[in-house]
C-alpha cells in the first residue's frame, strides 16, 4: 500500500477518486443518514428512527416487488436478445459480424429520451402503427392499449439497453476458441451439447453482466414508466422521485432508495450464486 | 487405455483408413489434388510438407472436419465420408490444443466419455489411466490456464486418447513447444504409441520430427503425395528433387546420362544404367568424404574448401566445385586429422551405394 502511494503514477487515480467521493460516496452517506431522520412541519429534523423503513415495508413492498418483477423481465429479455445477437455476430455472420456489431453500437448514439419518444411516436394513439392500421382499414379506431402499459415500458427499456447488453456478452463469446468447439465435436458432442456444455458456460460472466446491468437500470428507472407506462406502471423510482419532489419527505424517500438498493444487491447476489454454482458443480 | 482396448478387431498391418480419390477445392483454389492413401493398423504415419501443401486439409478430412470435394474416406471398412467428427472413430489433438477453459484437467479428459454416457466407475478408471499415461497426476485438478504449453499438450493428448480412437490424429502436435520440450514430447509420443499400440497420424512441416517419430512418411507437395514410404526410404531414396531437398540436407548435382554413363556438370563421370537424358544426382552430406588431394576416381569431384565449421561430432565443409556449385560435406572428425583448412584443394568422394539418381 505504501509502495502504491509512493509510486507517482498512482496519483493519476486522484481525480477519479476525488470525483467518486464528492459526487457519489458523500451523497450516498448523506442520504443514508437522512433515511433515519424525520420530517416535522416540512422541515428535516435529525433523529434516529426506523419508522421510514417500516413505512417503506408496509406501504411500498408491493410496488417494490412489481418493480423488481418488471426489471427482472427486462433483464432476462435483454440478455436473451443480446445473447442471440452476439452469438450470430460471433459464430454465424462471418465477415459481416463486425458490421452488425457496429450497427448495434451506432444505435447507442440515439439518446435515451429519443428512444422513449420514438416508441411514443410508434405506439401512440395517433402514432405510426395506429395510423398505418387505420389507413389499411384493418381497424376502425385507434387501439389505445398499445401504449401506457407495462409492456411498453418493457419494450422501450429493452430496446434501449440491448446494445449495452450485447457488448459484455460479445466480449465473452469472443474468448471462446473455435478449436475448443471443434474439439468438443471431435469428442462426440452434438451441436446442442457443444452449445450447452462449451459455449454457454464460457460466457456466463458476460451474460450475468448483461443481466445485472439491465436489471439495475430498469429497477431504478422512473422516466420511461412516466412517459410511456401510464398510471398502471408506476414503479418504485416514481414514488422516490415524488417523495424528494413535491411531497418533500426526504427521509422516507431515502429509506425507499436504500431499501431498493439493498434488495437489488441481494437479488443479484442470489442470481449470481445460482448462476455460477448450479453448473460448475457438475 | 490398455491392450484390450485399442487393439480391437483387426491386426496390425491391416488397412484401417483408406482414402479413395480424395480431393478438396476451395472455390478455384485446389488444396488437395485427387489422391489415394492407405493407413495400416499400427502405423505411425507422418504427413510431411511445407505450409500450404494441403497436409492439414488431408488430416481434417480424415477427422471429418472437412468434407472432401471428391472421393471417399473409409475407416475400418466403413464409408465415413458423410460422417461428422462426432461419429467417426477418430480423435484429434489440435494444434492450439482447444482445451475447455471452464473445466479442470480431469473434466477436460473426461468430457468425451461423459458425452458418450459412460458408467461412472468405468469413466473414472479410464480417465485416471489416461492421466497417468501422460504423467499429469499432480495437475489433474488444475485449470488449463494454469498449465504450461507442454502440459496443455499432454492434456489434449490424454483427452483424445481416453476415447481409445481407431485413429489418433495430431495436427502439428509439437509446433508450439520450445526445442527442449519438443524433444521430450517426441519421446513421450513414441513411448505412448508403443505402449498402447494404435494408429497415429500426424501432420508436420518439420522433417526432423517426421523422421524421429514416424515409421512411415507421406511427403506432400502442392496438394499431392509425392512420396510415401519408410523414413529410410524417403531419406536415402528420395523420389523427387523436392523430397531430396525437403528431407535433410542434400547436394543436388546436374548431369546427363548417355548410354549408361552419367556426366556431371561439375566434372566426373560414372557408370549408371538408365534412360538417356538430363538427370539429377542426390548426394547426402554425410555420404561424402573429403580428402586433401589424392587421386580422382569416377566417384569423386575436386574442389576448394570455402567454409569449415567444427561441430564436435563432425566437421561441416562447404566445397566449391568446378562449375561454381557449392556442396556441403559432413566430414568425420577423424578424417580432419589432415587438417583440411580453408582454401585447401580437396577431393570429395562417395561410394557406389550412396547416391541417388533422379531422371528429370
Amino acid at each position: 500500500m505504501i509502495e502504491f502511494l509512493r509510486d507517482r503514477r498512482s496519483w493519476l487515480l486522484l481525480p477519479s477518486v476525488a470525483a467518486f467521493t464528492v459526487l457519489f460516496l458523500s451523497p450516498l452517506v448523506y442520504f443514508f443518514i437522512v433515511s433515519f431522520w424525520e420530517v416535522k412541519s416540512f422541515r428535516l429534523r435529525a433523529a434516529f428512527t426506523f419508522d421510514n423503513y417500516i413505512d417503506t415495508y408496509n406501504e411500498y413492498a408491493e410496488v417494490g416487488l412489481w418493480t423488481f418483477g418488471i426489471a427482472a423481465l427486462i433483464g432476462v429479455l435483454t440478455s436473451f436478445l443480446a445473447f442471440s445477437f452476439a452469438y450470430v455476430v460471433r459464430f454465424k455472420a462471418g465477415r459481416f459480424g463486425p458490421l452488425l456489431l457496429f450497427g448495434a453500437l451506432i444505435a447507442l448514439f440515439g439518446g435515451y429520451l429519443a428512444k422513449v419518444y420514438a416508441w411514443k411516436t410508434i405506439l401512440g394513439t395517433t402514432g405510426i402503427l395506429n395510423t398505418a392500421l387505420l389507413a389499411l382499414g384493418i381497424i376502425d379506431e385507434p387501439i389505445k392499449a398499445l401504449i401506457y402499459n407495462p409492456g411498453t415500458v418493457v419494450v422501450t427499456l429493452t430496446h434501449w439497453l440491448l446494445p449495452l447488453a450485447i457488448l459484455p456478452i460479445y466480449g465473452s463469446l469472443r474468448g471462446v476458441q473455435d478449436i475448443s468447439l471443434e474439439a468438443a465435436r471431435d469428442l462426440g458432442a452434438k451441436p446442442w451439447q457443444v452449445f450447452g456444455g462449451i459455449i454457454l458456460p464460457q460466457c456466463k460472466a458476460g451474460l450475468f453482466a448483461a443481466f445485472a446491468f439491465s436489471f439495475l437500470i430498469s429497477a431504478g428507472d422512473y422516466v420511461t414508466p412516466r412517459l410511456v407506462g401510464g398510471v398502471s406502471t408506476t414503479m418504485i423510482g416514481n414514488y422516490i422521485e415524488s417523495l424528494f419532489g413535491f411531497r418533500f419527505d426526504w427521509p422516507l424517500g431515502s429509506s425507499m432508495a436504500f431499501s431498493t438498493m439493498f434488495c437489488a444487491i441481494a437479488i443479484l447476489a442470489v442470481t449470481n450464486f445460482l448462476f455460477f454454482r448450479a453448473r460448475s458443480r457438475k | 487405455m490398455t491392450e484390450e482396448s485399442i487393439v480391437q478387431a483387426g491386426r496390425d498391418g491391416d488397412v484401417l483408413v483408406r482414402l479413395h480419390g480424395i480431393s478438396k477445392h476451395y472455390g478455384k483454389v485446389v488444396a488437395v489434388e485427387p489422391l489415394d492413401l492407405e493407413i495400416r493398423r499400427g502405423d505411425f504415419l507422418a504427413i510431411l510438407g511445407p505450409s500450404g501443401c494441403g497436409k492439414t486439409t488431408l488430416l481434417r478430412t480424415i477427422g471429418g472436419f472437412i468434407a472432401p470435394t471428391t472421393g471417399r474416406v473409409e475407416i475400418a471398412g466403413t464409408d465415413v465420408t458423410r460422417w461428422g467428427p462426432e461419429k467417426r472413430p477418430t480423435n484429434m489433438v489440435f494444434q492450439g490444443y482447444g482445451l475447455f477453459p471452464h473445466m479442470n484437467v480431469r473434466q477436460n479428459i473426461a468430457y468425451g466419455l461423459r458425452i458418450a454416457k459412460f458408467p461412472k466407475a468405468e469413466l473414472a478408471g479410464r480417465v485416471e489411466r489416461a492421466i497417468s499415461l501422460v504423467h499429469l497426476e499432480d495437475l489433474a485438478d488444475r485449470s488449463p490456464d494454469a498449465l504450461s504449453g507442454g502440459q496443455q499438450q499432454r492434456v489434449a493428448l490424454a483427452r483424445a486418447l481416453v476415447m481409445e480412437p481407431e485413429v489418433l490424429l495430431l495436427d502439428e502436435p509439437l509446433a508450439a513447444l520450445d526445442l527442449q520440450l519438443r524433444k521430450t514430447m517426441q519421446e513421450e509420443l513414441r513411448r505412448i504409441h508403443s505402449e498402447i499400440g494404435g494408429t497415429f497420424v500426424f501432420v508436420t512441416h518439420d522433417q526432423g520430427e517426421a523422421l524421429g517419430l514416424a515409421n512411415r512418411i507421406a511427403v506432400m507437395q502442392e496438394g499431392r503425395i509425392v512420396q510415401d514410404g519408410g523414413p529410410e526410404d524417403i531419406y536415402s531414396r528420395p523420389a523427387t528433387r523436392f523430397v531430396a531437398n525437403f528431407i535433410g540436407d542434400a547436394n543436388i548435382l546436374v548431369g546427363r546420362r548417355e548410354s549408361g554413363r552419367i556426366q556431371l556438370e561439375a566434372g566426373s563421370s560414372f557408370g549408371d544404367e538408365g534412360q538417356d537424358g538430363a538427370v539429377l544426382v542426390v548426394l547426402r552430406p554425410e555420404a561424402l568424404s573429403i580428402q586433401g588431394g589424392g587421386a580422382a576416381t569416377d566417384l569423386s569431384l575436386s574442389g576448394r574448401v570455402v567454409d569449415r565449421v567444427y561441430l564436435g561430432s563432425l566437421v561441416k565443409y562447404k566445397v566449391v566445385l568446378g562449375d561454381d556449385q557449392i556442396i556441403t560435406v559432413h566430414g568425420a572428425v577423424e578424417e580432419d586429422q589432415e587438417q583440411i583448412g580453408l582454401e585447401a584443394e580437396v577431393n570429395v568422394t562417395w561410394s557406389a551405394s550412396q547416391y541417388r539418381v533422379l531422371d528429370e
